[in-house]
């Protein structure tokens, strides 16, 4: 609903839907303050009563050329920020989807290969979730930035680190074909 | 008085308030939920700052927000009552921000001041514009002509809007461009008790965005004590600082070196207070005010007639 007024007092005085019992955070090219405001209204009518959602916590969405627009994660901590809480996020690396995806297929972590070209969302998730990991280079990440986390001392680092990569999926093909 | 071991949250009443404010030169104030809840003074604080001046103590005004500009302020203290309150004294993170890119820019040196693009509102740019800066159109593209925007400023924003975001984010994939906030406030409270978004939310979609850290010039951090003592010559140990928010103005009179004094008038509860006494944290003692009062009123008894 259109919001009443040009200013942040008017919005506080808008009608709060009252059967609203969560705030999910996606990307949302037109986010803005009173929308913020808004959740923030919700979040604090509700209380615990009022989930907060975060689909994913991406930075920032890769264009051509190493621009790039911010990403959800940008508009998560807004809310969190505001709300002085943290949101379930449903998307890589945490292990959500991953289960959604095992109860509707039954599958074996064991002998399932997770493709990605992320590290900090693709391949953390596969590693958590028990699957085999594989990096492909045709996206964000380079072999340098893998050697970086495989050198490190640290275990949070590791955790990043792919069972194998490829340059590019099409390079699978060869192991395909009798 | 300041620094030592962790302050003792004492109530301040009779015989106290006389030793607290009797060798106390100045009071630095907080604004909001202090002197004033939105547009209502609270009751009895313009008789106290009446009662300041006729003891000759200084008092001064350090505001973490950044909407006002100095003059609207000024204007404000008039309306509400306080009189005699002038420009000089009130130090916003508005005008404290503009005094920092200034001397960052300006006064810094080397290849031009260039531009600033700002987050927030008219109080804000034009603080910025006063300091001698020249600010970057929003909708902007980048532009081989103009000169190059060397900081993106965010302060609060009630017209904050993804495309900012992006435009914001622009700038700063120049490793060059600072990336400075006014204040790390997360909330602020409205008069019926709800919560409208701060600073510190908008910071924190820029920071993500970015991969940068901001400056903060606000309260907690002290550059706005920097800018008072500049301006003013202050010896915190003779100082007192008064707030209502123990996360900022509380810990803002500990990193200055000042005796604090939270007022129950505004954001932070006694019981937060004594919780944060409590804690084993280190951190959680800084946030400890050394005394607290009700409201600010009840520091006129400590004054002489």
């Amino acid at each position: 609903a259109a919001l009443p007024g040009p200013a942040p007092a008017d919005w506080a005085r808008a009608p709060l839907e009252p059967a609203v019992r969560a705030v999910l955070v996606a990307f949302d090219e037109h986010f803005s303050y009173a929308k913020l405001c808004q959740a923030l209204r919700y979040l604090q009518r509700g209380g615990p009563d009022c989930l907060l959602v975060g689909t994913n916590r991406d930075h920032r969405l890769p264009l051509e050329g190493g621009a790039a627009i911010p990403g959800t994660g940008c508009l998560v901590k807004a809310v969190e920020t505001a709300a002085e809480r943290e949101a379930f996020i449903v998307g890589k690396p945490n292990r959500y989807m991953f289960d959604c995806v095992v109860s509707e297929f039954n599958i074996d972590p064991a002998r399932t290969i997770m493709v990605g070209d992320r590290l900090d969302t693709d391949i953390l998730m596969g590693n958590s979730c028990g699957l085999t990991t594989l990096l492909t280079l045709t996206g964000v990440t380079t072999l340098e930035d893998v050697k970086g986390h495989l050198e490190s001392g640290c275990p949070d680092r590791q955790r990043l680190v792919p069972d194998y990569y490829v340059d590019s999926i099409a390079d699978l093909l060869p192991a395909l074909e009798d | 008085v300041g620094g030592g071991g962790m302050a003792g949250c004492r109530r301040l009443s009779g015989a106290g308030l006389r030793e607290v404010l009797g060798p106390a030169q100045g009071l630095l104030f907080d604004c909001d939920g202090v002197l004033w809840a939105g547009e209502r003074a609270v009751p009895g604080a313009p008789e106290l700052l009446e009662r300041l001046r006729r003891s000759g103590k200084a008092t001064l005004f350090v505001s973490n927000n950044s909407r006002r500009s100095v003059a609207e302020l000024e204007r404000r203290f008039s309306r509400l009552g306080f009189r005699g309150v002038r420009a000089e004294q009130v130090f916003s993170s508005a005008l404290c921000s503009a005094l920092f890119l200034r001397q960052r820019l300006l006064l810094g040196g080397g290849g031009g001041p260039g531009r600033v693009f700002v987050l927030g509102g008219e109080g804000l740019r034009g603080e910025v514009r006063d300091a001698g800066l020249r600010l970057a159109g929003e909708g902007e593209q980048g532009s081989g002509d103009a000169e190059p925007v060397r900081a993106v400023l965010v302060g609060y924003d009630d017209q904050f809007t993804f495309a900012k975001l992006a435009q914001a984010c622009g700038y700063l994939r120049d490793p060059q461009c600072l990336l400075v906030a006014t204040d790390p406030d997360p909330w602020h409270p409205l008069s019926d008790g709800q919560r409208t978004p701060g600073t510190g939310s908008l910071t924190a979609a820029v920071e993500t965005a970015s991969g940068r850290k901001a400056l903060v010039v606000g309260k907690p951090n002290t550059y706005m004590f920097d800018c008072i003592v500049e301006r003013f010559g202050v010896d915190p140990s003779r100082t007192l600082m008064v707030g209502d928010r123990l996360e900022t103005d509380i810990l803002f009179g500990k990193n200055c070196g000042l005796s604090t004094i939270l007022t129950l008038t505004g954001v932070s509860r006694l019981e937060e207070a004594q919780a944060y006494m409590a804690s084993d944290s280190a951190a959680a003692k800084d946030l400890v005010p050394n005394y607290y009062v009700d409201s600010i009123a009840d520091l006129i008894p400590g004054l002489d007639e």
